[in-house]
């Protein structure tokens, strides 16, 4: 894994402490770009809805040029909300381009502060927790394709939808994209259109470089007429200011109620982590001294498959009242390889979200926290699919406050299925055996035990049909010379077609992860293909580690060892006659090249 | 397939013939095998001509290329910063440079390599950007379109597209002209008149402006020539970057597309524009695809490239049948631009990199690489020599 | 290509737009294609990557990387001028001003380019 800190071109990095502070410099005596001017535009100050600034630090930090009016309303801050990471952004451009000086303990502030008090309530963020979780899902806002797709030209749509702005805000939003890249009018944003809509083959092919065709900023007509139907970015802009206004009533309740959540004490862990499975364990959180908001995490957990046992550290601070923002912290001067992104639910008893690493943050573990007080509390087992006719099937159950004595009438997972042992019990785990009848009926059931109840724990099926593989599209990027690669994880799972025996109908099962055999097949884009010899290979884990990045003088054309291949899992199941025919599937992955520009979020959580 | 940098030999070029490559018109392969069969392997080497070519580069250059020897002869230094779009006038003997931030044009003399003038239209905390320029055939003033980004304190302004007419003597701003119909473009694909009294608006609708006033005084539709033939259209890059180094003044020769409106089949054809009788000759050539078609010097051929993910071809167009006479596969790569040779015998496949291929434009069968030792920035320009100018060495 | 099943009970189906214009051959080893007046379902794009398709930045507009330029370094000290992939490739004129200050050929010297953090 290559450090990252090979780099860089970085402009006043926030991250090079005690950079700027103390520094008896004169200010740098900012470009004449940057004066204050007149505004000449209409709308100058802010909006009647603008929500106040009160922080002086934000105040001090951003009045020069965000003047403030007597309702203590700062141009622009005041008529927006959003989430700490697109905070963050915005503070750092200011930096980076707008010649701003703050130190990262200002800055920090800054961002803290005003991911509180203009930040997305509870239920406005909840849907794109994917966003900061850095979660690759398959999203689209179905809110109005076209927006979808012109925003998501260069960046995830999830960083649109983690915005609150007055529809003046949302315009200039857009001006702030075409200053700084001018092309994105054209082929590189398509923004604007040259001309109306649907004519001729388009010009994307050759929208850009010294070639003359991108002189024109070629898309579409050439007759490069654009008014008579609204342009893309107009619509965006409307679409956008009608469905995330800055006012909201949720804003408004939450933003009254918001407070500093409880959450010390202890927490049952349960985690999951593609292909290597369930993990579970116990958590720690404690108060941070001197840290508003600031909170501190202990835990062990044991990955269920394998039996082995992690140890984590974190330090984290919590924005706007839910939305936990944690680093790893194993070792004083750990650089938190490990970010904790999560969500704190309302009544304080749950906390869910995605702990992930790597240069992409590509690893990562889908993380649950139940509060453990004195009553037991169940967090799952390491079995997920019971079959039908069978018997003292092993099943390990998760959690804490286990009593030390246990009968097997205690431990109740529904119909036909019934526990014949209790092999073993610990206050946080407890082994059973387990018999499932032959009319068990299948289906996902409840686990209870101790009064606690967790829902759905385990399926019941009767046998495997087929598996399935995930992630069905994935994503590698090639790398390891100056770049750091993106490795993907996959995972084969069993699946059930259920009652009616059909496949992909709504009462299919997902049985949880099976053993398969892993390889590569070429994935025939074109004819003569190669990409196979040159993209990297597959391990019998799933994991499948690209190759390096650069020109590849051994392939045609000298290209990358870029390309698209499939995955294919075969399953053989145990104790099947020797004769029948093994299972397969497989998914599509594009390996393809790096980014050379990292806008991850450095300084949230710190 | 062959990517190496090394001289073909014309041995190599009569066995590939032999092996099948289809091949342009049979008289030409004849003559190209009969010179070939005369004389040693180095006499025979196809060269582009005799002309000069010009491509920019980083931070601050053109590089000037010898069309014969292909040997980098020297450069001109820009001095506006680096040269992202060039723009050659109709005479060939001058060069409008538009700089990487496209606030900064510069007039280069092609002849004496040396800057003839600067000048930008920004000031303060307003970026004008310019997305193009037109010098009228005197080069006395230019029609410039620019987009001008204001920098206020805690935020940004565009402004609209607008045509404003630059006197290049006095450095100032003429006149602004009113958008055509009153309707903002973000292109304007402009042409003068050799005459300098008439500037076209290109388009699927070509607008006519007089240049006295710049007001329109007529229109003419490509989509509607002929009864019964249906919509024509500027094709994929149309006239955007259109090359008119090898045509006629007062001549537009592009491709064009068709859409049938008996079949509603889409095809590509050669279009020449008369500008001046307002005339469209038009012909087809096969089914509509990704094809950019440049005309040659002789104006008897001209040279497609069809550049479609997976089918890169060549092709060959002859003028005076007005038909599609070849057409053949090659390896290629994503994202290539083609122009012809001063002679035509070469097509010059370039586009970003550091590299510009040469392949025959008889048989299309590669022949070299021109290796620079800095990536380019700019398009390539194929300038013939010309009487009465400066010498290029 | 398979229809894509949500991974996850918060998947949404990836309707991505193909963008416009790059004409795409559907067909076999005949040469005359024709292209087909209706465009088939669009292909998937990982979350995040580029639907900018002049070619394309992490895959082309049919979804894979056959139209990418070849290799990426050739042509991308063009796309760091133009500041075409603001998100993935450094753009000259605002955040990376200098990046190929010690690089002259990206295809050569590719290893000297710098991971930019912006901000």
């Amino acid at each position: 894994m290559i450090a990252r800190g090979r780099v860089l071109a970085v402009v006043f990095s926030l991250s090079v402490p005690a950079l700027i502070v103390a520094r008896a410099q004169a200010p740098v005596p900012p470009p004449a770009s940057a004066q204050p001017q007149r505004p000449q535009t209409q709308n100058q100050g802010v909006s009647d809805d603008g929500i106040p600034v009160t922080d002086p630090i934000v105040v001090r930090a951003c009045g020069s040029c965000h003047t403030r009016d007597d309702k203590q309303r700062m141009t622009r801050i005041s008529d927006r909300r959003a989430t700490p990471e697109n905070w963050e952004l915005t503070i750092r451009r200011m930096i980076s381009l707008n010649h701003v000086q703050l130190t990262p303990e200002v800055a920090r502030a800054v961002i803290k502060s005003l991911s509180d008090s203009h930040g997305l309530a509870p239920e406005e963020a909840r849907g794109i927790q994917f966003e900061a979780e850095r979660r690759l899902i398959d999203f689209t806002y179905e809110g109005d394709k076209d927006t979808n797709t012109l925003c998501s030209r260069c960046h995830s749509i999830g960083r649109v939808l983690s915005e609150r702005r007055t529809k003046d805000e949302w315009t200039r939003l857009l001006a702030m994209h075409r200053y700084y890249y001018p092309g994105i009018d054209g082929a590189s944003g398509g923004f604007r259109r040259g001309g109306p809509p649907g004519t001729g083959g388009g010009a994307a092919g050759r929208g850009r470089a010294g070639d003359q065709a991108a002189a024109r900023g070629g898309t579409g007509d050439q007759s490069g007429r654009g008014g008579e139907q609204e342009q893309p970015m107009d619509k965006a802009r409307d679409v956008l200011s009608r469905a995330f206004p800055l006012t909201s009533k949720e804003w408004t309740a939450w933003s009254a109620a918001m407070r500093t959540p409880k959450l010390a004490g202890r927490w049952a862990l349960a985690g999951y982590q593609i292909g290597r499975g369930p993990v579970f364990g116990q958590l720690t959180i404690a108060d941070r001294q001197g840290v508003a908001d600031g909170f501190t995490t202990e835990s062990k957990m044991t990955y269920s498959r394998t039996g082995e046992t992690v140890s984590h550290k974190s330090r984290a601070i919590v924005y706007t009242g839910f939305q936990w923002r944690g680093r790893s912290a194993d070792a004083p001067d750990d650089p938190g390889t490990w970010r904790e992104v999560e969500f704190i639910e309302r009544n304080g008893q749950q906390i869910t979200g995605r702990w992930f690493t790597g240069a992409y943050d590509e690893t990562g573990i889908d993380i649950t926290l139940r509060r453990v007080a004195t009553d037991p509390v169940v967090s799952g087992t390491d079995v997920s699919a019971l079959k039908t006719s069978t018997s003292n099937q092993r099943v390990r159950i998760y959690g804490a406050n286990f009593p030390a004595s246990v009968q097997p009438a205690d431990v109740d997972f529904g119909q036909g299925v019934r526990v014949s042992r209790i092999v073993s019990t610990a206050p946080d785990m407890v082994t059973v055996d387990v018999d499932v009848a032959a009319t068990a009926r299948p289906g996902p059931r409840d686990l209870s035990f101790g009064g606690s109840t967790i829902s759905p724990s385990v399926v019941v099926y009767t046998k495997i049909d087929n598996i399935k593989v995930v992630p069905v599209a994935g994503l590698a990027r090639v790398g390891g010379v100056t770049f750091p690669n993106r490795p993907e994880q996959f995972e084969a799972r069993g699946v059930s077609y259920g009652a009616d025996g059909k496949p992909n109908t709504a009462d299919d099962l997902d049985l949880g992860p099976v053993t398969v055999r892993w390889n590569l097949e070429e994935y025939t884009a074109t004819f003569r293909d190669d990409d196979i010899q040159f993209v990297g290979e597959i391990a019998q884990s799933g994991l499948f580690t690209p190759n390096v990045e650069g020109p590849n003088p051994k392939r045609s054309g000298n290209r990358n060892n870029i390309g698209d291949v499939w995955v294919v899992a075969t399953y053989n199941s145990t104790g099947a006659d020797a004769s029948a025919k093994p299972l397969k599937a497989r998914a599509h992955l594009l390996v393809t090249v790096p980014l050379y520009m990292d806008w991850d979020s450095r300084e949230v959580g710190k | 397939m062959m990517r190496s940098t090394a001289p073909a030999r014309s041995l190599a070029l009569a066995l590939a013939i032999g092996c099948g490559a289809l091949v342009a018109g049979a008289g030409l392969a004849a003559t190209n095998l009969l010179a070939q069969s005369k004389s040693a392997a180095a006499e025979n080497r196809i060269t582009g001509g005799n002309g000069t070519l010009y491509i920019g580069g980083y931070p601050n250059l053109v590089w000037i290329i010898d069309e014969a020897t292909e040997k980098v002869i020297g450069t001109i230094h820009t001095k506006g910063g680096i040269p992202r779009r060039l723009n050659l006038t109709r005479d060939k003997k001058l060069f409008y440079i538009i700089d990487a931030t496209q606030e900064v044009v510069e007039v280069v003399d092609i002849g004496t390599r040396t800057t003839l003038d600067t000048f930008k239209l920004s000031e303060g905390n307003k970026r004008v950007r310019i997305n193009s320029i037109e010098p009228d055939p005197t080069n006395r003033y230019a029609i410039l379109l620019t987009r001008t980004a204001t920098k206020l304190t805690d935020r940004v302004d565009i402004g609209p597209a607008t045509l404003q007419q630059y006197d290049l003597k006095e450095h100032k701003v003429l006149r602004t002209i009113d958008w055509p119909d009153g309707q903002e473009r973000d292109n304007a694909n402009l042409m003068f008149s050799p005459d300098g009294k008439l500037l076209y608006f290109l388009g699927n609708e070509i607008l006519i402006f007089e240049t006295g006033n710049f007001k329109q005084v007529d229109k003419w539709e490509l989509s509607n020539i002929e009864e019964g033939l249906g919509q024509v259209s500027a094709t994929f890059g149309g006239f955007g970057g259109l090359d008119t180094v090898n045509d006629e003044p007062g001549f537009l020769t592009t491709a064009l597309t068709v859409e049938d409106p008996v079949q509603h089949r889409r095809m590509i054809g050669m279009g020449r524009i008369d500008l001046n009788k307002k005339d469209l000759d038009f012909y087809t050539l096969g089914p509509a695809g990704g094809v950019t078609i440049v005309l040659a010097p002789d104006r008897q051929h001209a040279y497609g490239l069809e550049s479609a993910i997976g089918r890169y071809e060549f092709w060959t167009i002859d003028v005076a049948q007005r038909k599609l006479t070849s057409r053949a596969e090659f390896a290629g790569r994503p994202r290539m631009a083609m122009k012809t040779s001063s002679n035509g015998k070469v097509l010059y496949i370039y586009q970003a990199g550091h590299t510009i291929d040469l392949y025959d434009a008889a048989t299309y069968k590669y022949l070299r690489t021109i290796e620079l030792d800095g990536d380019v920035t700019t398009g390539f320009f194929v300038v013939p020599r010309q009487t009465g100018t400066s010498a290029t060495r | 290509m398979t229809h894509l099943k949500p991974i996850n009970r918060k998947a949404q189906r990836v309707v991505a737009e193909v963008g416009s214009g790059v004409s795409r051959t559907i067909g076999d080893a005949d040469k005359d294609v024709v292209a087909l007046q209706q465009l088939p379902a669009p292909p998937h794009f990982p979350l995040g990557c580029s639907l900018a398709f002049s070619p394309g930045w992490e895959a082309d507009s049919t979804g894979g990387t056959a139209g990418l330029c070849q290799p990426v370094e050739r042509d991308i000290f063009d796309c760091h001028l133009g500041c075409f992939w603001p998100a993935h490739v450094p753009d000259q004129l605002n955040h990376a001003p200098d990046w190929t200050g010690t690089c002259a050929t990206a295809q050569k010297d590719w290893r000297k380019l710098d991971l930019v953090f912006p901000g």
